[in-house]
């Protein structure tokens, strides 16, 4: 197999079995974080792996249900994505004699399907009703963060009764979120749970003007793409700037009924992330960004 | 029919869905707090801490019946969340039928240990008090009782003192101070 990239691509898999470091292999990499509520996740297609490194990642599941292998990606030494290996899969390519492995990572898989029994104290405010259950993700290397919402108005009120805490973590906390802020998302990024309500945004904003293709607009943002960056955060702004509103919209005239936004340009928030990259062929390594407009 | 994947997801959503949406089930009375209940239910082993309990009232007026641990009750969660509304906060959240959101009806029977239905009006209880702002009736009946029999410990001694053969006999009034003392002691026993 030809190699044409000179990136530098190592998967780090930690496990109580022993950690291993799979490098010097051929790898073709997905990375997809999103806002929607499910776990941010990469898909990884690594070619002749040995298969004393196929039987470890093999022995993915613990007893219990919980992934016991969590893979860190590095991509010219930056840590690009870190999960849990949740799937994997081994098969033997006769024609070309490769054994080609297929593993689905998701980030923070075994703190999203813990569950816990927890009473929250009387007279304890939703933000700190947040922090009681947030902490119960740490034995999953997961913090609490919260971003917005119940940090002021309804997440400072006080409640007069216990509240009994009970089932899936994550989906507590987004009730919890919720019950001030509809609509909101609660997701784990980097080590930490994040809540951002629907409307609210994280500050860190990025300008992006240099596009692989034209972006598309559709009815509530764009979708743009350009060479591989992990600068943006979800959550976070894009400043969209288009050096020619002709030539950088591909689908402008479709949208021309938003005049607001007839040009594209703007400001956006941040709700999906995709980077894609090898080490083995000339393709570009990507980022695709899905952005809502904020007015 | 077997499902297929579209199916199988929209089911599989619905199912999720459904799970964390609470209507009403069945439970224990475990701790009876200051204001409310704790409830045990026992098909989850869970117990919901703080849950208002039901009491007949209206108008500031009530009929209140004492509640015990081990008492059997039916918990009603409401769609709209009850946590601003308890805490008498503005209400502006969302916690729909939540564990949250229960009220404790107490006053349920499993069909293993049932209270006999029967066609009469029955007010079963240990102690009871019927009041209003100026006067409990169990004590008053009590105190009348009392006073009835002080009369007519008087009466008797006025009657040997003054009238020589007295027009009642002393065996009647003993028996008269006893049944009354009799009926005050029953009386007393509904008293707190």
């Amino acid at each position: 197999m030809a190699k044409y990239s000179t990136r530098d691509i190592v998967l780090t898999a930690k496990s109580s079995n022993g950690n291993k470091e799979f490098k010097n292999l051929h790898f073709d990499i997905k990375v997809q974080k999103t806002l929607s509520g499910i776990p941010n996740s990469s898909e990884i297609t690594v070619f002749n792996l040995a298969q004393e490194s196929r039987e470890f990642l093999s022995s993915v599941y613990d007893g219990d249900g919980k992934s016991k292998i969590e893979i860190t990606i590095t991509l010219d030494d930056k840590i690009v994505f870190t999960g849990d290996l949740v799937n994997v899969g081994h098969v033997y390519m006769a024609n070309s004699a490769d054994w080609v492995s297929s593993l689905f990572l998701a980030e923070g898989w075994n703190a999203y399907q813990a569950v816990v029994v927890k009473e929250v104290p009387a007279g304890s405010t939703r933000e700190k009703a947040f922090d009681i259950i947030a902490d119960e993700l740490k034995e999953f290397g997961v913090e609490g963060k919260l971003i917005e919402g119940l940090k002021s108005g309804c997440g400072k009120k006080s409640i007069a009764k216990r509240l009994l805490v009970s089932g899936n973590i994550m989906e507590n906390l987004k009730k919890l979120i919720n019950d001030c802020m509809p609509e909101s998302d609660v997701t784990i990024e980097n080590g930490q749970v994040k809540a951002i309500g629907k409307n609210a945004v994280l500050e860190k904003i990025e300008t992006v003007k240099d596009f692989l293709e034209p972006p598309t607009l559709n009815d509530t943002g764009l979708s743009a793409m350009v060479q591989f960056n992990d600068n943006f955060t979800i959550g976070g702004k894009i400043k969209i700037q288009s050096k020619s509103t002709v030539s950088a919209f591909g689908n402008l005239t479709t949208n021309r009924v938003q005049k607001s936004r007839v040009s594209g340009e703007g400001t956006y928030k941040i709700i999906e992330v995709s980077h894609s990259f090898d080490n083995f062929t000339d393709k570009l390594a990507t980022t695709e960004i899905n952005g809502v407009y904020l007015p | 029919m077997r499902e297929n994947g579209l199916d199988r997801l929209i089911n599989g959503k619905i199912r999720e869905t459904l799970d964390i949406i609470e209507t009403s089930t069945y439970g224990e009375i475990k701790a009876v707090n200051t204001n409310s209940v704790d409830v045990y239910l026992p098909q989850r082993d869970e117990t919901l801490p703080d849950v208002p309990a039901f009491t007949l009232q209206g108008g500031g007026e009530y009929i209140q019946f004492p509640i015990k641990e081990g008492d059997k009750c039916l918990v009603s969660f409401s769609k709209d969340s009850a946590l601003d509304w308890l805490s008498g906060n503005d209400i502006d959240s969302t916690f729909s039928f939540d564990l949250s959101n229960g009220f404790a009806l107490v006053g349920l029977d499993t069909l293993a240990n049932p209270l006999p239905l029967t066609n009469i009006t029955t007010l079963k209880v240990s102690k009871v008090k019927i009041q209003n702002d100026t006067a409990e009736l169990i004590a008053t009946l009590s105190d009348i009782t009392q006073k009835l029999s002080d009369t007519l410990s008087g009466i008797e001694l006025m009657t040997f003192a003054s009238f020589g053969t007295p027009p009642v006999n002393l065996v009647t009034f003993t028996n008269i101070k006893t049944s009354l003392s009799l009926l005050k002691t029953d009386l007393d026993t509904f008293k707190e």
